[in-house]
């Protein structure tokens, strides 16, 4: 789980309520993700990820890991 | 698109078929049940005994559902036909259709029932550009259901047919053994859903399946909401009364949903480009601001939340730049397009701001001007940091991408846009005049916004002297004093593109030409060479690449007028704007109150129609929202703090032009204007 707050993000053991869950298919598709080879459009086009909950969190988030600097504003947390 | 075929349509899922209700998709036929640029449904083929029904009428009344009369083909003009046939449409989480026959005849008839259908699953590109498949393509039955599938890696897409009565099913089609008594009648209900992502696939299909057949009450009301709302408009010269009425309809056809964001964004057009578009979606906002402010608001924040934010050559992103088209079809999901999303536009960022700053205005809405004061802060970053690529102080653009980049990343995207006069192609880096206009009017406008909003006089200060030099330089660079009127563009050896275009006229509309300048220019988009009588020309009839039905090098484009229209009323030309407007409008009036996209480039003393262009998008999102912009413009609206100044002028024969309950930051009020015969 990632927490996001106060301009930080903290990675959590995955155990709370979270405001959007973003689902990989894979743990390749994680490692590509983090690696910046895989495109967050392109993956759910693919089916190799789904997000659910606050979507325009989810898409800042997982667009912002991108470039290591989540432009999500306010706290939140995304599973 | 072609007389013969019949499309209906809601946001990002439409049909296209013949004038029988047929799809039958070949290399020159697009015909197809399209969802989220894939074509789902390639073939949908109703006889009955192994013959074709006749056409007889089709009623198109709504965007979202339409019926088609027809009856079964006797074989001889003079044996009248005892079987009626009407297939009922609509569109809305699926194809939903109700067959029903009716038999006139004294005695029974025994009938086979046909539908013949296939699924290619092609991608809108593979559409357009006849590009092969290279996944697998599958069909299964189960349980009363004909299921077409396609699957590539982890990628997959799937049809799914059924109908309220049982069917046969014989290989790609269903089969109704009909018996119906005499002067009785048949029917059957068939729906077919398209799922887009294995996980969804027991919603989707729930969902289609509860679409409440063909009625489709939540679009109905849903449009009826989205009319009552608008502004109600009158006129003397009633054309405009359907012109605006077809306007609104079609924007409410052409809104996109976003499942991350409430509310609607339009898309660009039918069929080619209905997906979320960064420039046709802002213009269009902006065209439609006065009449439904809230398509802005989503526009906003929709393409706020897919800002570039990093540099990806493939994608032409760069941090802070606006998108210029998001696709979901297979070619995007597999990066054989860079739609995931395009960032090859040069103008969206600094129509952007453009928008945001006129969303205020009209609305008073602070807190979402607050909400995206840092994609604000990261666009004009954008335009300073990777817009001027050479730091000549202009906006320039090239390609990251060479492959499958667009080549111009202006409004007119077509390779021959950019021409000199003689007509040779201007080289790259290419840096457009109404993109410096664009920009000059993006910093006043946010330097408003920061000092009223943001809270930051400073840099309200510093982006008001910078329009100054860029004013001020762009006169230097880009006018070109022998011909009277602002280059095209710079080339990439900075060099004058000297055609006369209809660009020149968006600089009016930024307020970027001084008082002089504009008056020349003036004069060069009401001549015979840019004015076709019917609107502005792409290009001056005098250029060596003009051609009246060149796409960008001699059409004409509504929204392009409706554009130039509104800057000549900021200068003060009150009487050549509405010329401008009258000649859009009866263009209009004789193309059933809807404007295509683009049309040809004649000279309206030669021909007593407008000509179509062959390939235009009908409805397209800025060409439904020109004729918004010239009511706007005739009726010379703009906010003024919490008051709405009205100053109308208009043609003569629009004698009298009434728009009631207006929304703004000052409730709701009514203009009203006439044409004042001089004593």
């Amino acid at each position: 789980m990632l927490e996001i707050g106060d301009g930080a993000v903290t990675v959590k053991p995955g155990d709370g309520e979270a405001d959007a869950v973003a689902i990989c298919d894979s743990e390749e598709s994680v490692a590509a993700f983090r690696r910046g080879e895989l495109n967050p459009v392109v993956a759910i086009l693919r089916g190799q990820l789904s997000l659910t909950g606050n979507l325009v969190f989810a898409i800042k988030v997982i667009r912002g890991l991108r470039t290591l600097t989540p432009t999500a504003r306010g706290a939140g947390a995304a599973g | 698109m072609p007389v013969h075929t019949v499309a209906i349509l809601s946001g990002n899922e439409f049909v296209v078929s013949d004038d029988r209700g047929d799809l039958e998709a070949s290399a020159t036929e697009s015909h197809g049940l399209f969802h989220d640029d894939t074509r789902f449904l390639s073939r949908w083929i109703l006889t009955i005994n192994g013959q074709h029904p006749t056409l007889l009428s089709i009623d198109d009344l709504a965007y979202f559902r339409v019926r088609f009369f027809l009856a079964q083909a006797t074989g001889a003009v003079y044996v009248d036909s005892h079987l009626s046939v009407q297939r009922h449409r609509s569109i809305e989480h699926g194809l939903h259709e109700e067959i029903t026959l009716i038999n006139h005849a004294h005695g029974p008839a025994e009938l086979e029932v046909r539908l013949d259908a296939a699924a290619d699953f092609a991608d809108l590109f593979e559409v357009k550009d006849k590009i092969e498949k290279r996944g697998e393509c599958y069909r299964e039955l189960e349980s009363g259901q004909l299921r077409f599938g396609y699957r590539r890696g982890t990628y997959s897409r799937q049809t799914v047919i059924t109908s309220s009565e049982p069917a046969d099913f014989q290989g790609d089609a269903l089969v109704f053994h009909v018996s119906i008594p005499a002067h009785g009648q048949w029917s059957t209900r068939l729906n077919v859903a398209t799922i887009s992502f294995a996980r969804s696939r027991a919603a989707a299909e729930a969902k289609s399946r509860q679409a409440h057949g063909v009625q489709c009450p939540e679009l109905e009301n849903s449009l009826q909401q989205w009319i009552a709302k608008a502004p109600k408009l009158s006129s003397t010269w009633a054309p405009l009364e359907q012109i605006y009425r077809r306007s609104l309809v079609d924007l409410a056809a052409l809104r996109f949903q976003n499942p991350a964001i409430p509310g609607a964004l339009p898309a660009a057009g039918l069929p080619w480009f209905m997906a979320v578009f960064g420039r046709d979606s802002l213009i269009t906002s902006f065209q439609a601001l006065p009449f439904v402010p809230e398509l802005a608001a989503t526009t906003l924040r929709t393409l706020a939340l897919i800002q570039g934010l990093v540099i990806d050559n493939f994608r032409d992103e760069e941090p802070g730049k606006i998108a210029h088209e998001l696709r979901f079809g297979e070619m995007t999901a597999f990066e054989e397009r860079p739609h995931s999303p395009y960032y090859g536009s040069a103008d969206s960022t600094a129509l952007f701001l453009v928008l945001l700053d006129e969303y205020e205005r009209w609305t008073g809405d602070r807190a979402l001007v607050a909400e995206l004061e840092p994609e604000a802060r990261a666009a004009m970053d954008w335009i300073d940091r990777y817009g001027d690529r050479d730091g000549d102080g202009f906006i320039e653009y090239e390609r990251r991408n060479p492959q499958t980049g667009l080549e111009n990343q202006c409004w007119k995207d077509s390779s021959d846009s950019i021409a000199f006069a003689d007509g040779t192609l201007a080289p790259t880096p290419r840096a457009t005049c109404e993109l410096q206009g664009y920009t000059y009017d993006a910093k006043l406008r946010s330097a408003r916004l920061a000092r009223e909003i943001w809270g930051d006089t400073a840099w309200a200060d510093h982006l008001e002297r910078q329009a100054r030099q860029l004013k001020q330089r762009f006169h230097e660079a880009f006018w070109i004093p022998e011909r009277g009127f602002f280059a095209l563009a710079l080339d990439g050896r900075k060099r004058k593109v000297d055609s006369l275009t209809s660009n020149i006229g968006h600089l009016l509309w930024s307020g970027i030409a001084n008082t002089d300048a504009a008056e020349s220019c003036v004069r060069h988009l009401m001549s015979d060479a840019l004015f076709s009588g019917w609107g502005v020309r792409t290009m001056a009839t005098s250029e060596g690449s003009f051609n009246p039905l060149g796409y960008h090098v001699g059409t004409v484009w509504p929204h392009d007028t409706s554009i130039i229209a509104w800057g000549l009323r900021r200068y003060g030309y009150g009487q050549e704007a509405a010329r401008l407007a009258l000649g859009i409008l009866e263009a209009a009036e004789l193309f059933h109150y809807r404007l295509p996209e683009a049309f040809a480039g004649y000279a309206r003393a030669a021909t007593l129609y407008p000509v179509e262009y062959p390939t235009a998008c009908s409805p397209q999102a800025w060409a439904t929202g020109a004729p918004l912009l010239l009511v706007r413009t005739l009726l010379g609206l703009e906010p003024q703090g919490k008051y709405l100044i009205i100053d109308p002028y208009l043609p003569e024969p629009i004698g009298r032009l009434e728009l009631l309950d207006i929304p703004g930051r000052w409730g709701r009020t009514d203009a009203f204007g006439r044409v004042r015969v001089p004593q």
